[in-house]
């Protein structure tokens, strides 16, 4: 984006003014846009970083545009969580203003490039021909929501036409029943295979994502089977099949999670097995390629075997290894030198890392223009060491400026025992912790932290080097 | 008697009692700059606006490390309330619930409630022109229609749990008992002043976090009565003058945040 390949931003919840790393260049890198859209609860930093502190609006070029979204309570539909579970919610309350469901604004943005397809366009097929009926009619109304359950249907999937599937005749139109039913000749069709299952028939009550029901399973480890639905299969843990010896019991009779009880009844137990084989007949882990768990783990980038590196911003030497810094990471300030400066530790001797609160929520939109929640922590804070404190004469309440090779930002000092100096290598090494969810927007402003952190990319996930970074001190005001 | 059972140790100081507090009672926030105390503590004290704050005590562990301990300070609810004693127009009473609760309409405004808590509980509107006394009020409108205040309710960790009297203090007791170590043998409440309807367990001494250790087993008002007798008049002249100096130093500062913004 910032080398200006990237001409448009669609930021759905999303503020990468404030959450993302070395922020500064994020933000000018927003500057090089030709437009943006931005759907949002509340105007964030990313939707006016055109009229952010230090800058000129009439300098700008971007196009920018704030569509206001419902909130969680304001609209039907599913949320999925990292332990795979899909649940459906209600929508509780009607949105205020002209605020709409991101369903809404998907389904009318494609009406709008669909109409423009139609006047022609290069390869304009995959969005004329594209599947795209959810019961709003062919033109965007702005009082027409589009029903969810026939998107949860269709992520499900459909029969396309008559088909034999397992002995079984299954009609144009019925809900696939699960991933194992899906064809390759097209005559199902799925949203994602690992949701096939989800929505197993054409009413409401045949949605497994809205189930609610407060049974524990059999053998009562807390897995909960009714409670809404998992993928895949319902299957609450996978791998499953590792939690039993050769002959199908259980290593941990106590907590059993599946047992095999003969060729003819198979498993039973509590959850759905990771598949039906016989023990010993397939290896549990059945979607790496040896079937195995890996402690040696050839897939990955800095694999096989873990070993300690340091950041790429460190105060001290790599005592593990001669190896410095992991030598699979993408390094930003290689590949896009500028604004990707680094900073040494003569400049910059003290770590710094940063952390959320429980009162804010992530990039802090929703919570910091809560006044409640303004009202527990109002401002951008840094906490240090009584030591550190006394080497800078800095006390609780005063303001201070922390800098890094990036950037600069003004926070609170918060001193405290909780922070304690390292000893590594016979030397003292000091740390500081900076809340980061702060920005230029809402009730509760401040500087945000990560204009200090920078853009490294972790060897396998790309995640930001966000947590260890080297700065400096300094008072500037005492508290008043 | 409806009572409630506070577990500093298990307090993670998240607040959320404290928002809930404010949500159910309609109390707006308070502006607020960095921390009105320890740690993270905020506001700094308890107010007309703020009927509950979590109080922050950095203490050393048994590894050597420190960490935070947590407190929270609300109306005791007493069992014999001083307030309601001290009080000449019953603005102040006890319900059957065991709630100390405060009526506006039949209030003068003397502050005798102020005076008399053991606690420092009771907060008066200095910046309206017909002054309340504002405090926790157990949530009674809750607990009237079979609810827990919004508070316990609210709490992640049942570091706040509402039932009655009898059954929570035998579930301290057993705390107690089952956890040698982490708790002091104290149940603060079961017998201060009389007893009051909120009780804290705590795995430091109390006088660490911040409450009185000094009160007496017997009601306040038994020692208070003879001296409080003497003085109301002189402090609800006394109440009247704060009352509007606080009008006048507010009204200023609202004027000069107007300046400012004008400035901008």
């Amino acid at each position: 984006m910032y080398a200006e390949k990237i001409k448009g931003l669609f930021c759905f919840g999303q503020n990468p003014a404030v959450g993302g790393p070395n922020a500064g260049k994020e933000r000018s890198a927003l500057e090089k846009l030709d437009w943006m859209v931005a759907v949002d609860l509340w105007e964030t930093e990313t939707a006016q970083f055109w009229k952010r502190p230090g800058v000129d609006p009439k300098k700008i070029k971007t196009e920018v545009f704030l569509l206001p979204a419902c909130s969680s309570v304001e609209k039907e539909g599913s949320i999925t969580n990292s332990g795979r579970w899909a649940q459906w919610r209600y929508k509780a309350v009607n949105p205020p203003g002209d605020a709409r469901s991101d369903l809404w604004i998907v389904d009318a943005l494609y009406k709008a490039i669909d109409k423009e397809y139609q006047a022609g366009g290069v390869f304009p097929d995959p969005i004329t021909k594209l599947s795209w009926d959810y019961g709003t009619g062919k033109e965007i109304d702005p009082d027409k929501e589009p029903d969810p359950h026939i998107v949860a249907r269709e992520v499900n999937g459909y029969f396309t036409k008559d088909k034999m599937v397992k002995g079984k005749l299954m009609k144009k139109g019925d809900q696939v029943p699960s991933f194992a039913w899906l064809q390759d000749d097209g005559s199902t069709c799925s949203g994602n295979w690992l949701y096939c299952n989800s929505y197993t028939g054409k009413n409401k009550k045949d949605n497994k994502m809205a189930r609610r029901g407060k049974k524990d399973a059999g053998n009562n480890i807390g897995l909960f089977p009714e409670w809404s639905w998992c993928w895949p299969v319902n299957r609450r843990i996978i791998y499953n099949r590792a939690s039993v010896d050769l002959q199908g019991n259980p290593w941990d009779k106590k907590r059993p999670v599946i047992k095999w009880t003969g060729d003819i009844t198979k498993w039973s137990g509590g959850d759905v097995p990771d598949g039906g084989w016989a023990p010993g007949d397939k290896h549990p882990f059945i979607m790496k390629s040896d079937g195995h768990g890996q402690l040696w783990a050839s897939s990955l980038a800095d694999g096989p075997l873990p070993e300690h590196y340091e950041p790429l911003e460190s105060p001290v030497n790599n005592l593990m290894s001669s190896q410095h810094i992991n030598p699979a990471i993408k390094l930003w300030y290689k590949d896009a030198p500028e604004g990707n400066v680094l900073g040494d530790k003569k400049n910059f001797p003290i770590i710094g890392t940063t952390y959320r609160v429980s009162e804010h929520w992530q990039a802090g939109a929703m919570t910091r223009n809560q006044p409640w929640l303004a009202e527990l922590v109002p401002n951008v804070f840094t906490e240090m060491s009584m030591e550190l404190a006394q080497i800078k004469g800095i006390k609780s309440g005063d303001k201070v400026t922390i800098k890094t090779a990036r950037g600069k930002i003004e926070a609170y000092a918060l001193v405290t025992r909780r922070f304690k100096p390292f000893i590594v290598q016979n030397r003292t090494v000091h740390q500081i912790g900076i809340i980061w969810q702060f920005g230029y927007a809402g009730i509760a402003k401040g500087d945000s932290a990560n204009i200090l952190t920078s853009h490294i990319g972790d060897a396998n996930t790309m995640i930001p080097e966000f947590k260890a970074f080297l700065c400096d001190i300094n008072k500037i005001r005492r508290a008043a | 008697m409806k009572s409630m059972l506070i577990d500093s140790t298990r307090c993670i100081g998240c607040r959320a009692c404290q928002v809930a507090c404010k949500e159910w009672n309609n109390l707006p926030a308070e502006k607020t700059e960095f921390f009105g105390g320890s740690g993270y503590q905020n506001p700094g004290r308890l107010s007309s606006k703020t009927w509950t704050v979590i109080s922050f005590h950095e203490a050393e562990t048994s590894t050597g490390d420190y960490d935070w301990i947590f407190a929270k300070q609300q109306c005791m609810h007493c069992l014999e309330p001083a307030c309601a004693a001290a009080c000449p127009v019953s603005a102040l009473e006890q319900l059957k619930t065991g709630a100390v609760v405060y009526d506006p309409g039949k209030c003068i405004g003397c502050r005798n409630c102020q005076l008399v808590c053991p606690f420092d509980i009771p907060c008066f509107e200095w910046n309206k022109a017909v002054p309340e006394i504002k405090k926790c009020n157990f949530c009674v409108d809750r607990i009237e229609a079979g609810m827990e205040p919004s508070c316990s309710c609210a709490c992640p960790t049942d570091a706040i749990v509402f039932g009655e009297r009898e059954n929570l203090l035998q579930k301290a007791e057993i705390r107690i008992a089952n956890n040698p170590g982490k708790y002091v043998n104290h149940i603060y409440g079961r017998s201060e002043v009389g007893g009051t309807s909120v009780m804290h367990l705590a795995g430091v001494s109390f006088d660490k976090l911040g409450f009185r250790t000094n009160l007496s087993d017997s009601p306040v008002w038994d020692n208070a009565k003879p001296a409080m007798e003497a003085i109301p008049y002189v402090m609800t002249g006394l109440g009247t003058i704060l009352g509007a100096l606080a009008w006048f130093i507010n009204r200023k500062t609202e004027i000069k945040a107007g300046k400012e913004v004008k400035n901008d």
